[in-house]
């Protein structure tokens, strides 16, 4: 499967290649307006990360362009204008998702995950990973075809690990994601551990290894 | 101006008496030459003529004595009663004899003019200073109207609020001059002022960039394997310092946007809805630090743009939360036009003049910016909602009051 990243700012896009880049997909950058025309005309992607400031011209612009071409490809803005207008604008025109900058990578990880699943598996709702299986219309987890009960919280954070598997997810991020980010508890993430605390203990008790790893002082891992 | 009138008065009579009197000192000196030479002519005294007024009396006198005016009162030989009277005293010698006459001449007739020509004076000057006056007026009312006129738009302007100055045109020079620099100077004082604060969202929206490579960065950083616990303990505190900043510029990015009006758009919410999703999403916050929370609800329209009261109430409850005391806790009630939310906490009343300040911080090394308060404020005054803050029952008090819109 392979991304697009159409980002001028070289660092920016370095990291997202990084941390993008696994055995699944395959990243390639476009650094301005130019070279993602060229690349939108000569691949198809699956998911385009798309940055609407860029030198020559607009990202909004390869928004029309792929729709005027009837691409499939899935886009997701990632932009520093944080304006309600750009965000209605841009998924008027077809974008999948919007994401302010900054952002954290596993929240782009998931971001993309999620436009892929949309996109490339002809809206298939069904996440199988080792001996779990996610069904993301009626949220329910399955392992080895017996049902786990999860709350609510609990499906989105293990399918929010599931989307950044095998990488470090810092519980800031893990907060933003499921409470939103305008919440505004900068003082302790610590509430976020029994949530975590009862996942963990739920997939044990259904027989899983234990999939979710605490790192020193920086968040939790879900290894494979 | 009435001290002028008094003094001009005054001058005018003792002006013109001193004048009348001079006129009759002269009549009496042409008296005096007469009978002096009436007596150098015939050797003898005049007869007094009875029908002048002037009454002229001599003695036999030891001596010669100089002229001598002097104003006396003597008895008017028809009428019985005192009068002043102007007199000479002069000597004349007749042969051996010296003889002392006195001619003296009634002031009533110098009097009753002097009166008369002080009378019309006065009336006249009134006259004149009353006109003077009122022509003042009138012309100075019309030739300052633009003047005030000015003075009276410069009061109303508010550069906050974006107004703009205009000024009827007038015809007089010197207020054309000075309406146009005003309008100079306000119009420019108001193109800073906007500078200002598009310098803020600008500056923010620049921050913006160089913060995601860092967070992304220090993303990359924390997925490699191996980490000592010093360096995971450094990459943490990037890492949440990096979550401040981004935080504090999101809050100012959002201030300077409320400023410049981006968020004109009203709909008409239900507050109660609001509120409940809320604390629902708050609730495991809420359990985490075991804050109790009783609300007592109704429903209440407010008329509102949907994304600012939000944020309004995600401030005020997240507040509430934030600053609370463990095993605390938090009233919330809400009734059509007002809603009140309260909370223990800090054992003190906060400083009510500056809580709504931006940067105001209760503990001064708080890991808060100090900008949620500030940010109420500004959407409270943007949504036409009062906001206040009071300290009652050792509870932390916020009051939200707004005009219930009337439904359509």
């Amino acid at each position: 499967m392979k991304v697009l990243i159409i980002e001028d700012e070289r660092e920016l896009a370095d990291s997202i290649i990084t941390y993008l880049s696994s055995e699944q997909f395959i990243c390639e950058p476009a650094k301005d307006f130019n070279a993602a025309m060229e690349k939108i005309h000569l691949n198809d992607y699956s998911c385009i990360v798309l940055d609407l400031t860029l030198p020559n011209g607009s990202g909004l612009d390869i928004l029309r362009e792929l729709k005027k071409q009837q691409k499939e490809d899935g886009v997701l803005i990632i932009s520093a204008r944080n304006s309600i207008d750009d965000k209605i604008e841009g998924l008027n025109l077809g974008a999948d998702d919007y994401l302010a900058k900054p952002f954290h990578l596993a929240e782009l990880g998931a971001r993309v995950a999620a436009i892929i699943r949309r996109k490339s598996f002809g809206g298939q709702n069904i996440i199988a990973i080792d001996h779990l299986t996610l069904d993301l219309s009626d949220k329910t987890l399955k392992h080895d075809g017996q049902p786990v009960s999860l709350t609510r919280k609990e499906y989105e954070l293990l399918l929010y690990f599931i989307s950044n598997k095998n990488r470090v997810v810092t519980k800031e991020s893990i907060v933003e994601h499921l409470w939103g980010d305008d919440i505004d508890m900068a003082d302790s993430y610590d509430f976020i551990y029994s949530h975590i605390k009862n996942l963990r203990k739920k997939l044990i008790q259904a027989g899983c290894p234990d999939y979710i790893k605490a790192v020193y002082g920086m968040g939790y891992k879900f290894s494979i | 101006m009435s001290l002028l009138f008094l003094c001009s008065g005054a001058a005018t009579f003792i002006m013109v008496r001193g004048l009348l009197i001079h006129e009759l000192d002269e009549v009496l000196v042409d008296y005096k030459d007469r009978i002096e030479r009436y007596i150098d002519l015939k050797g003898t005294l005049p007869e007094s003529d009875a029908i002048d007024e002037t009454i002229i009396h001599y003695d036999i006198t030891a001596h010669k004595v100089k002229d001598k005016f002097s104003f006396t009162e003597l008895r008017e030989p028809d009428e019985d009663k005192m009068h002043t009277f102007r007199q000479l005293v002069f000597t004349k010698r007749n042969g051996d004899v010296i003889y002392k006459f006195t001619i003296a001449k009634p002031l009533e007739g110098t009097r009753m003019l002097t009166r008369i020509i002080a009378a019309t004076t006065v009336v006249l000057l009134l006259f004149v200073i009353l006109s003077s006056v009122l022509l003042n007026r009138i012309v100075l009312r019309k030739i300052w109207a633009p003047f005030y006129e000015t003075i009276h738009k410069l009061k109303g302007i508010k550069i906050s609020k974006g107004d703009r100055l205009t000024l009827s045109e007038t015809n007089i020079d010197e207020f054309r001059f000075l309406n146009n620099t005003l309008e100079q100077t306000i119009n420019f004082a108001e193109q800073e002022y906007r500078i200002l604060k598009e310098f803020t969202e600008n500056a923010s929206h620049e921050m913006q960039t160089p913060l995601a490579i860092v967070r992304s960065k220090l993303d990359l950083v924390i997925q490699q394997e191996g980490l000592s616990d010093t360096q995971a303990d450094a990459i943490k505190s990037a890492y949440s310092g990096i979550t401040r900043l981004d935080k504090l510029n999101r809050s100012l990015l959002l201030l300077a946007k409320i400023e410049n009006k981006q968020f004109q758009e009203t709909s008409m919410l239900n507050l109660k809805t609001k509120v409940d999703e809320k604390l629902e999403q708050l609730k495991e916050i809420m359990q985490e630090s075991s804050v109790k929370v009783k609300s007592e609800l109704t429903d209440a329209v407010i008329s509102c743009n949907e994304m600012l009261l939000e944020i309004l109430l995600n401030n005020l409850v997240s507040n509430a939360v934030r600053h609370n005391a463990r095993d605390g806790e938090i009233n919330i009630s809400l009734k059509p036009g007002v809603f009140r939310i309260s909370n223990t906490g800090s054992p003190v009343s906060l400083d009510k003049e500056r809580i709504f300040r931006r940067f105001y911080k209760d503990e001064q090394h708080s890991t808060q910016h100090g900008l949620g308060l500030a940010i109420i404020k500004q959407i409270a005054e943007q949504s036409g909602i009062q906001v206040s803050y009071d300290w009652e029952n050792h509870q932390h008090v916020f009051t939200l009051e707004w005009e219930t819109p009337l439904l359509t």
